[in-house]
């Protein structure tokens, strides 16, 4: 049920990514693809989990284009060079940790888990960075014409959720004995994240 | 507890945390947002008081022109009409000569004027020239005595406090000068390492401070001594005259 939900709330985004393409520029514009990109690989990792078989090599690739997609973002939006670099610096080093990976390097479980936790490290700094960057900056904060706050918020509060659930599975603590609690949480993760996507979506133009 | 109790509550309290979050930021973003548009709103205010100060100035010496060329020039002008006209009757070497000091004399005086309206005092000048220059004018123009000292080193002041402070000046004598019947005005500049004093005292009339209204124009010697941080003071007898004080810190002084 939960899960119905979830895509439900996921295609209800893309809708009104699409209804409001015009409204967007730039990066951002690839924001409803990168939404359908999502559902369908949701969709693959639906049926592979319905079939009985292993899912995480699909959220590994979400993981990549996720990163991927929100650094890019991020890399364009930074108002501060530091915050540039940075974003540069963590690329480098997700690229390293797909390297070790997919290379046969170094594989610590049967999925990239290292990627998916450096993903969502990097992506929470990232967030936060760009918010503390507004925040202190002299410019008025609008948020009807600012889908950069709302997805700063989305992505913090998204990514703050999967580093329990990424933990806590690892740990075998949460999923193990309740996984009521799992499927909860990555609802409100997704709720929130989803939410906070259609609120930037909705944003007039500069 | 049985488990749809649990995904509430595993539902519940995310969710709250997620809310009170969003909630958090938004406050702070539209706290931040009210004191940038408070700042915003006093730096155009700044601006338009400076651009007022600075209107105020030239109409001030606009009007002092107007009643140099109606006072001084004008009579100049008609006297030597008068000797044009008795010229034209009977000729004499003497009042030819006369004719032509008068129409020299009126040349100069256009010569200052034009002078005087081209300078835009502040922008050319700093405070202490703008000052001097003011009362060299003033006191040829009528019978008022004014002195000016200078104390102390000199410090060259931002444009606009220096404009600001130069307003504050000229009100006050244009003031004295139109109520206060006064002969005689000190203005005192004192410099020392950490601020810049202002005095200045008329002989004039004076009035009772207690009974002013709101609408007064000693309110603005107020409203514009607060724009650069300044503290000011207005004090004022009855038959005793009226002076201000000014206590300008250098910025980096506190």
């Amino acid at each position: 049920m939960i899960a119905k939900v979830s895509y439900l709330i996921i295609l209800i985004t893309i809708v009104i990514g699409f209804a409001s393409y015009r409204n967007r520029s730039g990066i951002l514009k690839l924001l409803p693809w990168y939404l359908c990109l999502v559902f369908t690989l949701e969709m693959i990792a639906y049926v592979l989990l319905k079939t009985k078989r292993h899912n995480m090599e699909v959220y590994d690739i979400m993981t990549i284009v996720e990163f991927s997609y929100f650094s890019a973002l991020f890399y364009r939006n930074a108002q501060l060079g530091y915050s540039k670099y940075m974003i540069l610096i963590f690329t480098v080093l997700f690229a390293g940790s797909l390297v070790l990976f997919y290379g046969n390097i170094y594989r610590y479980t049967f999925y990239n888990l290292i990627s998916t936790f450096m993903s969502i490290l990097f992506l929470v700094v990232m967030s936060v960075d760009y918010l503390i960057a507004e925040l202190r900056s002299n410019n008025i904060i609008s948020f009807n014409n600012n889908p950069m706050i709302w997805i700063s918020i989305g992505l913090l509060l998204y990514m703050s959720c999967s580093a329990f659930i990424v933990i806590s599975n690892y740990l075998k603590i949460v999923y193990t004995n309740h996984s009521l609690i799992h499927n909860a949480v990555t609802f409100v993760s997704i709720l929130s994240l989803y939410s906070c996507l259609s609120i930037s979506l909705l944003c007039k133009k500069k | 507890m049985s488990s749809n109790e649990l995904v509430y509550i595993a539902t519940i309290i995310p969710l709250i945390l997620v809310i009170t979050v969003i909630i958090i930021i938004v406050l702070f973003i539209r706290k931040k947002n009210k004191l940038l548009f408070e700042k915003q709103q006093n730096e155009l205010n700044y601006l338009s008081e400076i651009n007022k100060a600075k209107i105020e100035i030239k109409d001030t010496i606009l009007k002092q022109v107007a009643s140099e060329l109606h006072d001084n020039i004008g009579q100049i002008l008609a006297l030597n009409c008068m000797y044009i006209k008795s010229l034209k009757k009977e000729y004499s070497e003497e009042k030819m000569g006369m004719v032509g000091d008068l129409a020299e004399k009126a040349l100069n005086e256009v010569r200052q004027l034009t002078k005087l309206l081209n300078d835009d005092l502040i922008r050319n000048y700093s405070l202490i020239e703008a000052l001097r220059k003011l009362k060299e004018y003033l006191s040829k123009l009528s019978t008022l005595e004014i002195k000016l000292s200078i104390l102390g080193n000199v410090v060259v002041l931002d444009a606009n406090v220096e404009l600001i402070i130069f307003r504050i000046c000229q009100e006050f004598i244009t003031n004295s000068l139109k109520h206060a019947n006064c002969d005689q005005i000190d203005m005192a500049l004192e410099y020392s390492e950490t601020q810049l004093r202002v005095g200045l005292q008329d002989n004039g009339d004076g009035f009772d401070i207690a009974h002013i209204s709101e609408g007064n124009g000693i309110f603005n010697f107020y409203n514009r001594a607060k724009m650069i941080n300044a503290q000011i003071d207005v004090r004022s007898e009855e038959s005793k005259g009226t002076a201000l004080s000014l206590i300008y810190n250098f910025p980096n002084h506190g």
